[in-house]
């Protein structure tokens, strides 16, 4: 790239930006030193006894982070993919409606949640799902005489985040489709309807492929966030009867880490997770180029 | 909800106050408040954490930015420290001749951080920063304190932001450790070599009055021994608080039901109150007995567990037990807790032990017994300052009462020794460490308002209806307390509600509350509720009835039981080397298998499985090393 002479004061705005860079991302990888240490505080980073994978291989050999892995894929994968669908259908039917103020109205409605914190939403939902909440008294209403403690059973606890996940965020997503959806020349549509093309045809083979490049782009991104099952959210609903099946990386991270003070495998699993976090986006960035002609480099 | 938010802090500085253990109360015992309040407490604390994570990160970047550019030369911060470690060699120690509580000739300026009540009620003028307290330290001394941060007490914030300054080195000159893992943060300090050895201090700084009262309790020093050194110095060290069982006495009367004298009748008392609608309004909303699993059994007396029923079992799970023979045996892994989780199970079965227990943390049981749904709960003598009292201010009708639940073979069980509730320590090369006692032997006077200059401060802070932690407010807050006040307390109480003694034996700290007693029986909440009381007269007695439930009622039951109980104390409370690495993941994997077996997820059987993995991922391991550690003590 060649620069201009009048150029360099668009370098210059750049350093802002690359000193908080440094300071808060690249300075701090250095303490990824730790996982492969005896951490103690008092000697430091530096001179704390190296202990090579030692640290590693019980991670390895702890069930518990592989019950913590194995909850974050599964919690992971179940969100991105309903996270993928919901959205595309919901963006689909609503771009439908011929009715200005209702589309707005819905719209807003449904990307209200994802402003919400999860501490709140979490809130609600204990509410709702509690033994006397209000979903057991409907189903008591319809005959069903034991309570069902959806939050502290195994099998609801994982649809429980997935749905949970999906309604507070498909409003925010739809709204990335209904743009693309804008962007669709018209006269396919006019062609259509000379046609004699129904609206599920339309959407079908006009709507859909016309938005197909967007969702493939976005699914192919979201890959790189397949370690992240949503700390804010596991550790808002999570209870220890639900640990089985709802303890994911970051949540064991930060116990293990904060509240048992054991610094150096809490870096030794988040150092795993990054490492696979980064082949991931290198994965996902290499599939976006390929099928939707997605660049940075 | 302002009001209550206002009442139900009053109540938890009141029970400060009280009990005299502020971090402990209010970490582990009394996690989260009263209904929403306490559950957006825990979610800003949650917020808080996280915000807690970028700064360090922050902090971690500025050291390593730091050590980078300066390489050999190293943090100013190290190299402070290496230098006044050095001078400190070269300084006498200790000074023979000195007047320990003499001022100092220069001023000494040290930081502290420390935990704080959320919402204090100070006189005016007076807050955690500048106060009555603080100034007399200073003056008295002349050291000059400076607080770097304060987090609050309840939940885990105070802790965690302790942590962070641990892992990155730059702890205050004098500080407490607080919360959950007291154990494991001491030994992370002294491996680090961050911490004075205090032991020269001790001796010779420490008042005879704080000698004289740790001296009662042989466990006191216990966990801060390090190779025959003492490390820090433990607090909230007072005797045994067995664990009693309260009942909704109006439910159990309105029922017919018989005391709960044994484990049956307090499975029979708990099921009816869930299932015959005590209340009376007509609806299956009421409760039995609750109880939290967020910590399920512990040493270190948490709220609303089950201990009570685990004790009366004869089980301990949490606790290491060392026979006569010197063989030491966690009683996690024994049949006795087999026994104790098989009747939970029952209990959980038949509906006589909450149906959410699995997902209830300390501070939904506070909300279901303060809004009246709980019809039973176990908890020390203390309970009715919080949050029993709770449910007579939104209801002074109701009406709680202790009952103490024995063994079948009549003992009163208490799961622990009194183990420390946190530790004060002094970074490493700070130049006074002889401070901290000074500090600990004014505090402990301040408690015991000895100090006749602090009489007008003592008045205005009761005037301000704030009791508590901000009764001391002084930036380094540990008062050695008579390990047997409580008893000592209520027994004069007895003798002289007997007429064997009259009130003049009462201590100038021992006097409001037994005027409340007093208050109580001559005019009984009830009669005042008939009277069309105003809200103050109200208020009065119900704070009446709380402190005569307290004492009269619960630590009258415990002192008629004294010779019953028995403590069975935890033998081994430090950590040995397969802990550090393994204990977290053998307490999770406890947790899990007690909580299958009770709410029915797993037969019974499956404790002998658990067992056996427990032995097999490094606990018969540990058995062995805990036993060495103990044989060495020996």
């Amino acid at each position: 790239m060649r620069l201009s002479k009048n150029s360099y004061h668009y370098l210059l705005m750049l350093i802002p930006g690359l000193a908080l860079l440094a300071v808060f991302s690249i300075a701090p990888m250095f303490g990824i030193i730790m996982a492969f240490q005896h951490f103690n505080p008092g000697k430091g980073m530096w001179h704390s006894p190296l202990v090579g994978f030692e640290n590693f291989s019980y991670m390895f050999h702890n069930q518990a982070s592989w019950q913590a892995i194995r909850n974050t894929l599964i919690i992971s994968i179940s969100k991105m993919v309903t996270g993928l669908i919901v959205p595309v259908v919901f963006a689909l039917f609503l771009n439908e409606v011929r009715h200005m103020f209702f589309k707005r109205v819905v719209q807003t409605i449904v990307y209200l949640p994802h402003f919400l914190s999860w501490v709140i939403i979490a809130g609600i939902i204990k509410d709702i799902l509690g033994a006397n909440g209000l979903l057991n008294v409907m189903l008591g209403h319809l005959g069903l005489h034991d309570p069902i403690l959806f939050l502290g059973s195994n099998t609801w606890f994982r649809p429980i985040l997935v749905v949970t996940d999906v309604w507070k965020e498909f409003g925010f997503s739809a709204i990335v489709y209904l743009a693309a959806l804008t962007n669709i020349n018209p006269s396919l549509y006019e062609a259509a309807d000379i046609d004699g093309a129904t609206r599920m045809q339309k959407i079908r083979y006009i709507s859909l492929p016309g938005i197909t490049t967007t969702v493939i782009l976005l699914a192919t991104l979201s890959l790189q966030g397949v370690l992240n099952a949503g700390f804010d959210q596991v550790f808002n609903l999570y209870n220890p009867v639900v640990e089985p099946t709802g303890d994911i990386i970051d949540t064991y991270v930060y116990r293990i880490g904060f509240e048992q003070v054991n610094y150096e495998l809490g870096t030794a699993v988040g150092l795993f997770k990054s490492v696979i976090s980064l082949l991931l986006i290198a994965t996902a960035y290499k599939l976006a180029s390929k099928f939707a002609g997605y660049r940075i480099f | 909800m302002n009001e209550e938010l206002i009442r139900s802090r009053y109540l938890t500085n009141k029970l400060q106050s009280v009990i005299y253990r502020p971090p402990t109360i209010t970490t582990s015992r009394i996690s989260g408040l009263l209904g929403k309040i306490g559950e957006q407490e825990r979610k800003d604390s949650i917020e808080r954490g996280k915000t807690k994570v970028k700064r360090s990160k922050t902090i971690l970047s500025v050291v390593i930015a730091c050590s980078m550019i300066m390489a050999t030369a190293a943090c100013s911060s190290s190299n402070k420290n290496d230098s006044t470690s050095a001078e400190n060699k070269n300084n006498p120690v200790v000074d023979d001749n000195a007047d320990p509580m003499a001022p100092y000739k220069e001023t000494v300026n040290y930081t502290v951080v420390r935990s704080v009540n959320q919402d204090p009620k100070f006189p005016a003028g007076e807050s955690y920063e500048k106060n009555s307290f603080q100034d007399y330290v200073e003056k008295t001394l002349n050291v000059k304190g400076k607080l770097l941060w304060t987090a609050p007490s309840d939940g885990d914030q105070y802790p965690k932001k302790l942590s962070l300054d641990i892992a990155s080195n730059r702890i205050p000159d004098i500080f407490t450790i607080e919360g959950q893992n007291i154990v494991s943060m001491l030994n992370t300090l002294v491996e680090g070599d961050m911490i004075e050895d205090l032991t020269p201090y001790y001796e010779k700084y420490a008042s005879q009055t704080v000698k004289d009262r740790y001296a009662q309790n042989p466990y006191a020093f216990n966990t801060v021994n390090f190779g025959g050194k003492m490390m820090a110095i433990p607090y909230g060290m007072e005797k045994e608080q067995p664990m009693l069982v309260w009942v909704r006495e109006d439910w159990r009367k309105k029922l017919n039901l018989p005391e709960p004298k044994t484990i049956d009748d307090v499975r029979t008392i708990s099921k009816a109150f869930a299932t015959q609608d005590p209340d009376g309004n007509g609806k299956q909303d009421t409760l039995g007995l609750v109880a939290q699993s967020s910590s399920m059994y512990s040493p270190a007396f948490d709220l609303h567990t089950l201990d009570s029923i685990y004790w009366a079992m004869n089980a301990f799970p949490a606790t290491w037990i060392q026979g006569e023979d010197g063989k030491v045996k966690y009683g996690g892994i024994q049949p006795e807790a087999k026994a104790a989780l098989s009747v939970l199970r029952d209990m959980y079965k038949e509906g006589s032990l909450d149906k959410e227990y699995g997902l209830k943390d300390g501070g939904k049981t506070t909300e279901d017994v303060s809004s009246g749904r709980a019809g039973m709960v176990f908890e020390a003598w203390y309970a009715p300052y919080y949050p029993l009292g709770n449910t007579l201010q939104n209801n002074p009708n109701a009406d709680w009462k202790a009952y103490p639940l024995l063994s079948a073979d009549g003992k009163l069980n208490v799961g622990s020794n009194p183990s420390p509730a946190g530790y004060l320590v002094v970074k490493k090369g700070f130049k006074h460490p002889e401070l901290l006692m000074k500090l600990i032997n004014l505090s402990t006077e301040f408690k015991d308002k000895t100090i006749p200059e602090l009489q007008d401060a003592y008045e205005k802070y009761e005037q301000a209806g704030t009791v508590s932690v901000a009764q001391h407010p002084q930036y380094v807050d540990l008062a050695v307390i008579e390990p047997a006040m409580i008893y000592n307390q209520q027994k004069k109480y007895d003798d002289i509600l007997a007429g064997k003694a009259d009130k003049s034996i009462l201590l100038p700290t021992e006097i409001s509350s037994f005027e409340q007693i007093e208050a109580e029986m001559k005019n009984p909440l009830e009669n005042v509720l008939k009277s069309n009381p105003t809200k103050e007269a109200l208020g009065t007695a119900i704070a009446n009835r709380i402190g005569f439930l307290a004492y009269n009622n619960a630590m009258k039951t415990v002192i008629d039981n004294e010779s019953n109980i028995v403590v069975t104390p935890n033998a081994f409370a430090g950590q040995t080397p397969t802990m550090v690495k393994s204990w977290a993941d053998l307490q999770s994997l406890q947790k899990q298998a007690y909580l299958k077996i009770i709410i029915g997820s797993q037969p019974i059987d499956s404790f002998d499985d658990f067992v056996k993995q427990w032995n097999g991922q490094g606990g018969s391991q540990i058995t062995q090393e805990v036993q060495a550690e103990l044989d060495k003590r020996k």
